[in-house]
């Protein structure tokens, strides 16, 4: 494996044991935060329904990140030129960003949501504050190493560009129409 | 009052299917871009138990085994044993609500 393979084998580690774990106690805490329980505001059920919501998205990610994108991209970076079974990266990294997208979503929703509440909502604030500041922070600083890989580095890119096809799922879905 | 209640639970119970058929959808589209298809460019080329796809979905494995049976049902995909086909991608992308 290449110098980047190492290098992009820590930030894996990073996410996996700084940012993530972080961000999945700072949504059990805003789930748990005994004002929002005690409050009869009506806001509460939805600012409820989002947090669940958030936690479930969030873990989703994590599991499809960990088992199945994580491992695609060491991978690709291992991956001999004659290999012919590798993981469609394009697609892999389309599917994740869908969900960070969905997550945000969720997050502006929450801040929107939060903004006439009756309780004293610091712990909410700060999974606002965690999310954006240490998750989307991270997650754009990894986006941003794939790309810097797919462009400069020697082995990431020619099993990219060889071996994966780089069709995006919608992709293909537009050309399964026209051919129908 | 009653029928309001009523109303509200049929919503959530609406909402939380359609979120849990969009996860199935999803799952199946991570597990086709991780492992590919076989020649048949249909077959997704992994052989994973019923328990393993619903820990990918975040769902019980009876919940799975419905699922799957709805989306062969709705020919979405095909299922021959283990192996999953899919057999409609444009509308399993649907399914899946997948953002840009």
């Amino acid at each position: 494996m290449c110098k980047h393979a190492d290098h992009t084998n820590e930030i894996i580690d990073h996410l996996k044991i700084d940012v993530y774990p972080l961000l999945q106690s700072t949504i059990s805490n805003s789930i748990d935060c005994k004002f929002l329980k005690e409050s009869n505001a009506p806001e509460k059920p939805i600012v409820i329904d989002l947090l669940v919501q958030i936690k479930n998205e969030f873990q989703s990610l994590i599991t499809y990140e960990k088992k199945l994108v994580f491992p695609s991209v060491l991978k690709v970076f291992k991956a001999k030129k004659s290999s012919t079974s590798l993981p469609n990266l394009n697609d892999l990294l389309q599917l994740t960003k869908s969900k960070e997208h969905k997550l945000i979503h969720h997050i502006a929703k929450l801040e929107l949501a939060l903004k006439h509440k009756k309780w004293d909502s610091v712990l909410q604030y700060n999974l606002i504050h965690v999310f954006l500041e240490n998750f989307v922070r991270e997650k754009l600083l990894w986006n941003k190493m794939i790309q810097d890989r797919i462009e400069s580095c020697g082995c990431f890119k020619r099993n990219y560009f060889d071996q994966v096809q780089p069709a995006t799922s919608k992709t293909i879905a537009n050309n399964e129409d026209n051919v129908t | 009052m009653g029928n309001d209640l009523k109303e509200a639970e049929d919503h959530i119970v609406s909402l939380s299917q359609k979120n849990v058929r969009e996860r199935m959808a999803e799952a199946l589209l991570f597990l086709k871009a991780t492992y590919g298809f076989e020649d048949d460019q249909k077959t997704i080329n992994v052989t994973l138990s019923r328990e393993e796809i619903a820990d990918y979905v975040g769902t019980s494995t009876e919940s799975c085994i419905r699922l799957l049976s709805e989306f062969n049902q709705d020919k979405i995909i095909a299922i021959h044993g283990k192996k999953i086909s899919i057999i409609n991608l444009p509308l399993l992308i649907q399914t899946a609500n997948i953002e840009d």
